[in-house]
């Protein structure tokens, strides 16, 4: 049960570096600035993948996987996820109107504010479902050897958003409500 | 350049985390507490339009 769970964990961080790596390949690629609330999404997204790393990092650092730490990742995790629902909730408001064409380009039919919304319905139901299944975790040595390279790989996505929202923001405090170009370079 | 603090924040909380520092949770807390402050100010503020 041990090793499921924290399979389940690992599998939770990647796919929140995936669906990051994702809005950066749409900022990069298609050029599309992100806006100050789909910023404060990328933040509640980082801030999920903190809640299942907490559970990995204490396993991987006292070799054993305790339902105390299980339950601090998956109560962060719902924490945070309810932040990014009332970020992605209200652009979702914003742009509710007929007639109303959003912001930026959508994705499968719809934009990513609305993704993002559904991402972290899914995260709060998947970290309460992993809260109930911690009832089970029994408290005996395991060893899990793809933390390091899961929190290595989650630093690196943020680190290059931070860079990204650094240039996009030069030396403001705050971003343009509809960001056009990057302010560091003028 | 907030939303950049925000980031340093969450690399700060997996810093501790990873060391095995108890201040992770609470420097978590602190960000969620600062995000949750930045966005109901935005809502709240009638001449923010955010998209």
């Amino acid at each position: 049960m041990n090793r499921l769970y924290l399979a389940a964990a690992t599998l939770n961080v990647w796919v929140l570096v995936l669906v990051l790596a994702a809005a950066f390949a749409v900022q990069l690629i298609l050029g599309e600035l992100p806006c100050p609330l789909c910023v404060m999404q990328r933040v509640a997204l980082m801030l999920v993948a903190l809640g299942p790393l907490h559970t990995l990092l204490r396993a991987r650092r006292s070799g054993i996987l305790t339902s105390r730490d299980a339950a601090v990742g998956n109560g962060t995790a719902i924490l945070a996820a309810l932040l990014g629902v009332i970020a992605s909730g209200r652009q979702v408001l914003l742009h509710i109107l007929p007639g109303d064409a959003g912001f930026g380009a959508p994705v499968l039919g719809l934009h990513l504010y609305a993704w993002c919304l559904i991402a972290f319905g899914c995260q709060i139901a998947a970290s309460a479902v992993m809260l109930l299944a911690s009832a089970w975790i029994d408290d005996k040595p395991v060893e899990w050897r793809a933390t390091g390279i899961t929190a290595l790989a989650f630093a690196a996505i943020v680190a290059a958003n931070l860079l990204s929202v650094i240039a996009e923001a030069g030396l403001n405090w705050d971003l343009p409500a509809d960001p056009v170009r990057y302010l560091l370079f003028g | 350049m907030v939303y950049a603090i925000f980031m340093l924040l969450v690399l700060l909380t997996l810093a501790a985390s990873w060391r095995g520092y108890a201040l992770g949770l609470l420097l978590f807390l602190i960000t969620v507490a600062w995000v949750l402050v930045h966005l109901v100010l935005d809502m709240t503020d009638p001449l923010t339009l955010s998209f």
